[in-house]
């Protein structure tokens, strides 16, 4: 079946696999800024702002992914791991399971309609 | 004349007899050695009072030394618990450091990326334990500061209970002070009403404890059987007490008008 590189990150306490070509780098959870108007936030991330969409409100890292060629944060999510992972039905085996893609615009999209 | 009423007061104990008008003499005597002992026990209560004073004193002072032990007690816990937030935060970074690592390994792909990967397992492995040390340090931190705490309010208590100690002890003293200072005037009016001569006086008391030793003796040699003979085995050395006592009654009668 191959192998998919990437990390497994926790997304409201399920795991879901991001593929390495999505993400761009992993970060400490930073403070978030509101952005007036809009249901997304704002961060400072290594010397840049970047726009952060809530995903939960335990995790302690912040993952600056590219979705739709923009970079965006997602945030309250924790890394759980990273590097190539067996692939299966429906997603890639990490600890005995098999772990479904995090489908980051889908995320987007439902962190918006949460927050309006 | 003085010596032979001391004498005769020794003969009234040694007889046993209560002349109708009882000389003083034996008895001022007792009551004078009485006075002066019990003046002397005062002096020494007072002594110990004031010893036990400045030995509270001493634990008071080693109580807030304690106090100060515990004090710094907490101010290094700080410090400790400061590296350790700091060593905790470093350990935090190492891990994101890992896992950009890792991330950056899976893009290069397999098998280019591979050895990226695995050192950046090795160190997370490595951090996660060194994490799991930093929790187990702050909970024994944590069970050190309730122990602390525990020590403080005890030694407090201690310090407390020492301020009450030393001041029972200070009011302990100031009544043995008037004690004694009330023996010694009673020793003093005793003297006075008694008109002792407390050399004489303290030969008196003596002789009349063994006289009365003497008299409990000879009663108990007296109930034993063939007590004449006993008694009699004596004669050499109650002789010179009996001539003694003889001479003294004849010296009284002498005396007397």
């Amino acid at each position: 079946m191959g192998t998919g590189a990437g990390m497994i990150v926790s997304v409201r306490g399920e795991p879901r696999f991001l593929p390495a070509l999505v993400v761009h780098s992993v970060h400490a959870r930073p403070r978030l800024s509101a952005v007036p108007g809009s249901p997304l936030s704002m961060a400072w991330v290594a010397g840049k702002v970047v726009p952060v969409a809530r995903l939960g409100d335990t995790g302690p890292h912040l993952v600056v992914c590219l979705s739709a060629g923009e970079v965006v944060g997602l945030w309250g999510v924790e890394v759980l791991d990273t590097g190539f992972f067996e692939k299966g039905e429906g997603g890639v085996e990490h600890s005995g399971r098999t772990v479904a893609p995090l489908d980051v615009t889908a995320e987007i999209e439902k962190a918006l309609e949460t927050s309006a | 004349m003085k010596l032979g009423r001391l004498i005769g007061g020794l003969r009234e104990t040694l007889s046993g007899e209560r002349p109708p008008e009882p000389s003083r003499g034996v008895e001022d005597a007792l009551l004078f050695r009485a006075s002066e002992k019990a003046e002397h026990s005062a002096e020494t209560a007072l002594s110990a009072s004031q010893a036990a004073g400045a030995s509270a004193a001493q634990q008071r002072s080693l109580l807030d030394a304690a106090v100060d032990g515990v004090k710094l007690l907490f101010s290094r816990s700080r410090e400790a618990r400061t590296s350790l937030a700091a060593a905790r935060e470093a350990l935090e970074q190492i891990r994101l450091t890992a896992l950009n690592a890792g991330l950056e390994g899976a893009r290069l792909g397999d098998p280019a990326g591979k050895p990226l990967v695995l050192v950046a397992e090795d160190i997370r492995a490595h951090a996660a334990r060194a994490m799991s040390a930093l929790e187990q340090h702050t909970s024994a931190f944590d069970q050190m500061d309730k122990d602390r705490d525990k020590l403080r309010e005890q030694v407090e208590s201690a310090q407390a209970r020492t301020a009450d100690v030393a001041r029972d002890i200070l009011q302990l003293q100031a009544v043995q002070r008037d004690v004694s200072t009330a023996l010694a005037d009673v020793s003093a009016r005793v003297k006075h009403v008694t008109r002792t001569d407390p050399e004489s006086a303290r030969m008196v008391a003596e002789a009349a404890d063994h006289a009365r030793a003497l008299v409990e003796a000879l009663t108990a040699l007296a109930a034993r059987p063939q007590n004449k003979s006993l008694f009699g085995s004596l004669g050499p050395t109650l002789g010179p007490l009996i001539e003694l006592m003889r001479e003294q009654y004849r010296d009284e009668s002498d005396d007397s008008p």
